[in-house]
């Protein structure tokens, strides 16, 4: 196994940080700011950001998940399937406009079309057989992950902090994306989250972590320029954490998230690219660092997944750390009353968001999706601004300054 | 109810377990079961015949096929691109069935003529 390390990288190793692609150019005052195209990473990027399996086999099996996640989506937004669901509707008395049925209601209207039943048992049986077939592997090879891990813990580079005395709170606990443990309950959570989305969830288009590259390569600088210390709240397995590392070099980058296994993991992986991000267990809504600390504070498919309560916390205490001209990129799911991402008031759009929130097991999106984050932001005291060229594929980002 | 802690080791913590596992999403949960599992064998047919991809790519080039090299084998950009076109057309060939439009049938049959598409 020892050997399939070698050959087949957890992670792959350290590669230089300069990628063939990459230019180094000033941005304004002193900030190193590295331009990355995400779009025609060199082969120095994709070898750093590519995950490969030890065994040819569970490489085979997430393979498959990943065809199954694009003919799912292709195939339910194929226009014969589009006309086929408002026939069904039209055929039954229903409207196409909006309606005053309740989301489950809504979802219970389509499931009595069959391939509407049949699609959405392919899409969650296959999400479910991802996550199996990726958490069999690493239970499978426990001790090497585990080893791998504990060799980066204090190695780094880039501190790793667990806090086993905070108080994690109840809403965090869930099995959110029905991810067996949740992003609490497991080791191998942040291998999984990490694995599952470039290899299978993302369809093939995020493969070496592209769209975190994007989104860190599109995200405003204060209008100073200097960008000197970078917050990513919510990070996850860490992926955008270590894209502005790779923009921002010699920046201190932090990400933070609730879940230990996830923080455990994204250092992990960032020290294995030799970046040395900076990652904490912490909440979001009660972060620990100084006041005006922070340059830049990003965060992406964050506030979903939270409660409006803690929503509304995150957003005062960002204002907190943030100093006078920051700039926080903010990137999260479209409201349902936007038609733009296939969403509104209609049977469809009430389908898709119950089906997300109950089958995707999203416990706190059915109220995000009817919330007003932005205004949140701005009842914090942010200057708020909507992105016209987001990055993040159909979420478009919002940028909230904190003013001078 | 007592505050939630995590290792401070592993940063594992207690979870909420959900219930997604146990819905019904067609007109019985033993249908359910059996695409489900259908879902798994194809999965497993799939990784199989990738594996055998490997294996002739292997005995093309070298005549001979070692195990090691075998589990580190890395397709070519062009393998990669050519493996997962032929797996996307599989997964076509045999999910789109499960999505196919139905009627009920009755005594007349469909009538009008269908501009030909060059392919049965």
């Amino acid at each position: 196994m020892t050997d399939h390390l070698n050959r087949r990288s957890v992670l792959a190793s350290a590669v230089a940080v300069a990628a063939a692609t990459a230019t180094v150019g000033e941005a304004q005052a002193k900030t190193v700011d590295v331009k990355i195209d995400a779009n025609n990473l060199s082969p120095e990027m994709k070898k750093k950001h590519a995950v490969r399996f030890p065994k040819l086999d569970d490489e085979g099996r997430l393979n498959f998940s990943e065809g199954i996640r694009r003919w799912q989506l292709a195939d339910k937004e194929g226009k014969a399937a589009v006309a086929g669901r408002q026939a069904y509707l039209e055929s039954t008395g229903h409207s196409l406009g909006e309606t005053k049925l309740s989301h489950e209601e809504a979802w219970n209207v389509l499931m009595q079309y069959p391939p509407y039943a049949a699609r959405t048992r392919i899409e969650w049986a296959n999400h479910d057989l991802m996550y199996e077939n990726m958490f069999s592997h690493l239970h499978k090879n426990r001790d090497m992950y585990l080893a791998a891990m504990d060799a980066t813990d204090k190695a780094g580079p880039g501190k790793l902090e667990l806090n086993p005395d905070m108080a994690l709170p109840e809403y965090t606990t869930h099995e959110i994306h029905r991810m067996p443990g949740g992003y609490v309950g497991d080791p191998f959570a942040g291998f999984a989250y990490h694995w599952t989305l470039t290899e299978a969830y993302y369809g093939g288009s995020s493969r070496y972590d592209e769209l975190h590259t994007r989104m860190a390569q599109a995200c405003r600088v204060p209008a100073t320029g200097d960008v000197n210390r970078i917050l990513d709240i919510g990070c996850s397995a860490g992926m955008s954490t270590t894209a502005f590392k790779e923009r921002f070099p010699d920046a201190e980058v932090w990400g933070i998230d609730v879940a230990g296994p996830m923080v455990r993991y994204a250092h992990h992986r960032s020290a294995k690219m030799r970046l040395g991000c900076n990652f904490a267990q912490r909440l979001a809504e009660d972060s620990k660092f100084p006041d005006n600390h922070f340059d830049v504070v990003f965060d992406f498919l964050l506030t979903h997944e939270v409660t409006i309560a803690a929503a509304k916390k995150i957003a005062s205490e960002m204002f907190r750390v943030m100093r006078p001209g920051a700039v926080w990129m903010h990137n999260d799911l479209p409201r349902e009353d936007n038609p733009k991402a296939g969403l509104g008031h209609t049977i469809e759009g009430k389908a898709h968001v119950w089906n997300t929130h109950r089958h995707n097991y999203e416990p706190w999106y059915f109220r995000y999706a009817q919330d007003d984050f932005p205004g949140m932001l701005k009842a914090a005291g942010f200057d708020v601004q909507v992105d016209n060229d987001p990055r993040g594929g159909f979420i478009a980002a919002v940028y909230a300054t904190k003013p001078v | 109810m007592p505050e939630i802690k995590s290792d401070p080791k592993t940063g594992v913590a207690p979870f909420i377990k959900g219930d997604w596992n146990k819905a019904v999403y067609l007109d019985s949960p033993h249908t359910d079961n059996l695409m489900t599992a259908f879902l798994g064998l194809s999965g497993e047919h799939w990784a199989l015949r990738r594996r055998m991809m490997v294996l002739e790519t292997m005995l093309a080039k070298n005549k001979s096929v070692d195990l090691a090299a075998l589990e580190a084998f890395e397709p070519s950009a062009e393998q990669k691109v050519a493996w997962d076109a032929e797996r996307d057309d599989f997964i076509k060939r045999i999910f789109t069935v499960f999505t196919r439009e139905t009627t009920k049938q009755t005594a007349d049959v469909p009538t009008g003529a269908t501009p030909p598409t060059g392919k049965l």
